[in-house]
This record gives C-alpha cells, sequence and structure tokens, in this order.
C-alpha cells in the first residue's frame, strides 16, 4: 500500500505527463517542433521519435529531424509570399514563419502507467487531427487518424519526455473516404518549388506501422501500456 | 439590435435549467478521503479510455470480461443503451456486442480471404475494417458514498467497415456517452453505458446534407440489431437535441432511478 505522499506523487506525475504531451502537440500547432527536444525531452542521448516508416534514435537524430521539419515550414511559408505579396510581402521572414502548415492533434484517450519505482511512465493517446499542408499541388488539408504513445523517464524529480511514438491509421485529404484515399489534386506551378521539399530519413527505418487500407489485416492499436515496477522490465516505444 | 428582456427574471425550461452548474460542496472532508476521490476520478478516466483502445482493437470480450461488472446481482442489471433501446443484462449484452458482431466479423473476414487470396484465419480478424473512438471532455461524479461513479464523454469517431465488393466505407460517428460505474472488489467496472449518437454520415460526405436518415437506411440503427427494450433512448432525428442522457449531477447513492439504466430514462423511470 503506496503512502499517501507516494500516491500524490503519482498523481503529479501523470497531470505532468498530460501537461508536456500537450506542450508537444501545441508546439506543433505553432510550427516550433524545433524547441520540443530541449524544453521537453529527457537530457540523455539516447531519446528517439518514432513514425509508421521508422525511428530517428539519439539526440542528435532527432533534433535534426525536428529542424528539418521547421526548415520545411520556412520554405512552405515563403512560398506562400511570393503567392500573396499584398498580404505577406512585407513581412519579415521571422514574421513570415509559420504561415501555412496548421497540425491540429486534439489528445484524447489518455491512458498511462507508471512504474512502481515511480521514475518512469508510459502514455498512450488516440488523436483525430486535421493536418494541413503546403505541397506542391497547394494548400492540402488531411483527415489524420494516429496514436501517440510515450515512455517518459524522471530527470530531478521531474518527467521527461524519452521515446515518442506516433503512428497514422490514416492519412487523406478531407472530403475523401479513407478508406479509399485519393489525392487527385494536379501539380500547381505556383508551388512546383515545393516538389523538393524533404525530411530526412528515419536513422533507423522500419516498418512499424501500417495505414489502414481495405487490404490491411487485423485492426490493432500499439501496445497499451501495463503495469511494471522498473522500465527494466516492460517494453519500450523506442527501438 | 439589444434585447430588452429581463434575463434574471426569465424562467427557462426544465432541460436548460438542468445544465446550468450549481455549486455543490465536496462530499468529504479529510485529506486522504479528497486524495481517494481524484484517484477514483483517474480510474474512471483510466477504464473509458481503455474501453476506446479495446474498441479500435476489436477486443470486445475482452472488453467485457475485464471491463464490465461481474458479480451477478450487478451483471443481471447491467446495460447497453444506444439511440434504438437498451441490451438489458449481461447475456443480452454478450449476445448482441460480442456474439452477433464475432458472426458479423466472421463473414467479413471470409470475404476478404476470399478477395485477398489468403487462408481463412481467425488471426485476422477485423481485417480492412477500423474503428476509433477518441474519449474526450469528461465529466465524472463519484458518489458521495464512493461506491460508484457517474461519466459522461464526447466522442468525435470512425467505424470503417470492409464491403463485399473488396473495398471499405468509413463512417464519422458523433456520440455522447454517458455511464455508471460499481465498485467490485475495490475497482470501478462499467454496469450501464448509453452511446447516444447524435449525427453519423459516411466519410467524404458533406455532413451538412442528410438531416433525416431514414433507421433502415442508418447502418448505425442496423447495427444495433434488436435490443431487449427498443425504445427511444435518444432522438438525432434532424440534429434534435433532447439532452438524454443528461449531464452527471453530484449524489449520495447509485439508484436505478438515478442510472444511466433504462430504469432511469425519463420514460421508463422506476417503471421497468
Amino acid at each position: 500500500m503506496s503512502s499517501i505522499e507516494q500516491r500524490v506523487e503519482r498523481f503529479e506525475d501523470r497531470r505532468e505527463i498530460k501537461n508536456i504531451m500537450g506542450k508537444y502537440v501545441t508546439s506543433c500547432l505553432l510550427c516550433r517542433e524545433d524547441t520540443l527536444v530541449d524544453t521537453l525531452f529527457a537530457g540523455r542521448d539516447d531519446i528517439s521519435v518514432g513514425f509508421n516508416n521508422g525511428y530517428y534514435v539519439g539526440r542528435e537524430a532527432v533534433k535534426g529531424y525536428f529542424a528539418a521539419v521547421c526548415e520545411a515550414t520556412a520554405k512552405k511559408s515563403k512560398v506562400l509570399q511570393e503567392i500573396f505579396p499584398d498580404q505577406l510581402g512585407k513581412l519579415s521572414d521571422e514574421e513570415l514563419y509559420g504561415v501555412g502548415p496548421f497540425k491540429a492533434e486534439p489528445l484524447n484517450s489518455f491512458y498511462m502507467q507508471e512504474a512502481e519505482d515511480l521514475q518512469t511512465a508510459k502514455a498512450i493517446w488516440m488523436v483525430e487531427g486535421s493536418i494541413t499542408d503546403i505541397t506542391e499541388k497547394g494548400p492540402i488539408t488531411s483527415w489524420v487518424w494516429s496514436y501517440y504513445a510515450a515512455d517518459f523517464i524522471k530527470e530531478d524529480g521531474q518527467m521527461k519526455l524519452w521515446h515518442v511514438l506516433h503512428v497514422e491509421e490514416t492519412n487523406c485529404p478531407n472530403g475523401t473516404d479513407w478508406a479509399m484515399p485519393k489525392n487527385d489534386y494536379p501539380e500547381l506551378p505556383e508551388f512546383a518549388s515545393l516538389k523538393d521539399v524533404k525530411l530526412p530519413e528515419p536513422n533507423q527505418p522500419a516498418d512499424v506501422w501500417e495505414r489502414f487500407s481495405a487490404s490491411r489485416g487485423a485492426a490493432k492499436t500499439p501496445r497499451l501500456p501495463e503495469p511494471y515496477t522498473t522500465f527494466a522490465e516492460t517494453f519500450s516505444y523506442g527501438v | 439590435m439589444a434585447s430588452n428582456r429581463d434575463w434574471n427574471a426569465t424562467k427557462f425550461p426544465a432541460w436548460f435549467e438542468h445544465n446550468i452548474p450549481k455549486r455543490y460542496p465536496l462530499p468529504r472532508k479529510n485529506d486522504e478521503d479528497l486524495l481517494q476521490m481524484v484517484e477514483d476520478i483517474e480510474e474512471v478516466r483510466d477504464l473509458m479510455s481503455l474501453r476506446s483502445y479495446y474498441q479500435a482493437a476489436g477486443k470486445r470480450q475482452e472488453e467485457l470480461d475485464e471491463l464490465w461488472v461481474s458479480e451477478p446481482l450487478h451483471a443481471a442489471k447491467a446495460s447497453f443503451g444506444a439511440n434504438w433501446g437498451y441490451y438489458y443484462g449481461k447475456n443480452e449484452i454478450q449476445r448482441w456486442y460480442v456474439d452477433e458482431y464475432t458472426a458479423r466479423k466472421k463473414e467479413q473476414l471470409k470475404v476478404w480471404s476470399e478477395k485477398n487470396g489468403t487462408a481463412y484465419d481467425e488471426a485476422n480478424l477485423g481485417a480492412g475494417c477500423m474503428a476509433m473512438f477518441p474519449m474526450s471532455t469528461s465529466l465524472v461524479r463519484i458518489s458521495a458514498d464512493g461506491q460508484s461513479a457517474k461519466g459522461m464523454w464526447y466522442s468525435i469517431g470512425q467505424q470503417t467497415e470492409y464491403q463485399e465488393d473488396g473495398t471499405a466505407q468509413g463512417q464519422w460517428q458523433y456520440n455522447k456517452v454517458c455511464a455508471d460505474f460499481i465498485k467490485e472488489n475495490g475497482k470501478f467496472k462499467i454496469y450501464h453505458i448509453v452511446c447516444a449518437n447524435d449525427q453519423n454520415y459516411a466519410a467524404g460526405t458533406d455532413y451538412s446534407a442528410p438531416t433525416y436518415i431514414d433507421p433502415k437506411d442508418d447502418m448505425m440503427a442496423v447495427e444495433f440489431g434488436t435490443p431487449t427494450i427498443p425504445m427511444n433512448v435518444h432522438d438525432n432525428t434532424y440534429n434534435w437535441a433532447d439532452n438524454y442522457p443528461p449531464m452527471p449531477e453530484p449524489y449520495e447513492t447509485l439508484t436505478p432511478e438515478n442510472s444511466y439504466g433504462p430504469e432511469g430514462h425519463p420514460m421508463l423511470k422506476g417503471g421497468c
């Protein structure tokens, strides 16, 4: 039986974990992905972020990935400035930054388990996301049904992100059926320069998660957090 | 134009008054009791989140076995309600929620296996299908006696079903979900649940267009089958808001009349 102090600590950790992931998705919404590692992740080197196609493992790789996301955002904003000179022409690069992409990812179905030793925790969320991207086909908004899952580790008494996993079930333009995804929009000459905007490949590529299709096998979710004593006896949302 | 109406003197209909937050004293006094209440609220939230992951993975049997009441007296009065009625008693819930669902999935899997050129294997049950019901906007009340809880969530979810022609069809579902929970061996379990659908429509279509769906064309109504108590639990015709199930209010102890079971529905109160 835990003491009252331990029970209160458990509740505070739970609240902190919710807040950390709230800040994570809000930072993405504000196109401030470049702040995530320094503000929300643990200071250790073995941090990771994983997606459907693999993992960015290690501090340098994770920072590099988020920096590339921000670099791409800057290019997208710049293209919009060229297309809309009356509205955006006078903005400095700093003022312009973030115009265009819009990533709404409300976190729901929060479920977590904290280790008995109170040093780590695991949590999962379900997301009905709406993501607007600026592409060579122009601005396209997509329904992105997804799961976030994460491991947390305590540093100086505070929970910090350790491994983040974000896997998409669907990514299809709004107005289409995600069961029969299609993106028939034509490429537009004024957005052509964005064709070359690519993010770095994961440094540990893997088939982490297959998006939904009519031919996909049994429905599943990422593995749910299970009760555990220390992190050594449970699984990781990293590699 | 500004209204001259005296809003302070205006008497609102009962369903509106019901939604005005009231100030209630906390039901317990000492720190340990308050901490227990906080933990209970989080336990109930976890339970409903867990249910949404079980739904997504098609683990309905596990949901019923692990998350729902099992003590005989509770099981006999457990209920699962939706717009078109209630399944009453855990055996009835099992019949529809698990057995009929599993039979449907097996039929789908036969077609899926044929279309994909693979051998029929029940490890693939749910292939070509997807369901996600993110639980948001939770409002949880723990009873003053600490033995039960009531909660309300909103879920903008989706259900995608494999079709006989080898394609799949997605459907948006906007659901208000309310539930009663009761403690068994110190853990909260689902006792009564009402999934009140406000709106559903095919993915990729204009959701402002179909304000009336004939029940025979409503995938959710058809899927709800033949409930133990067929009745109009929640009417979403023309997006009509009938305030059922209502928000949970602070309460002393769980009774049939204040529950989300059929005994607590305004049309049946005390008469079920």
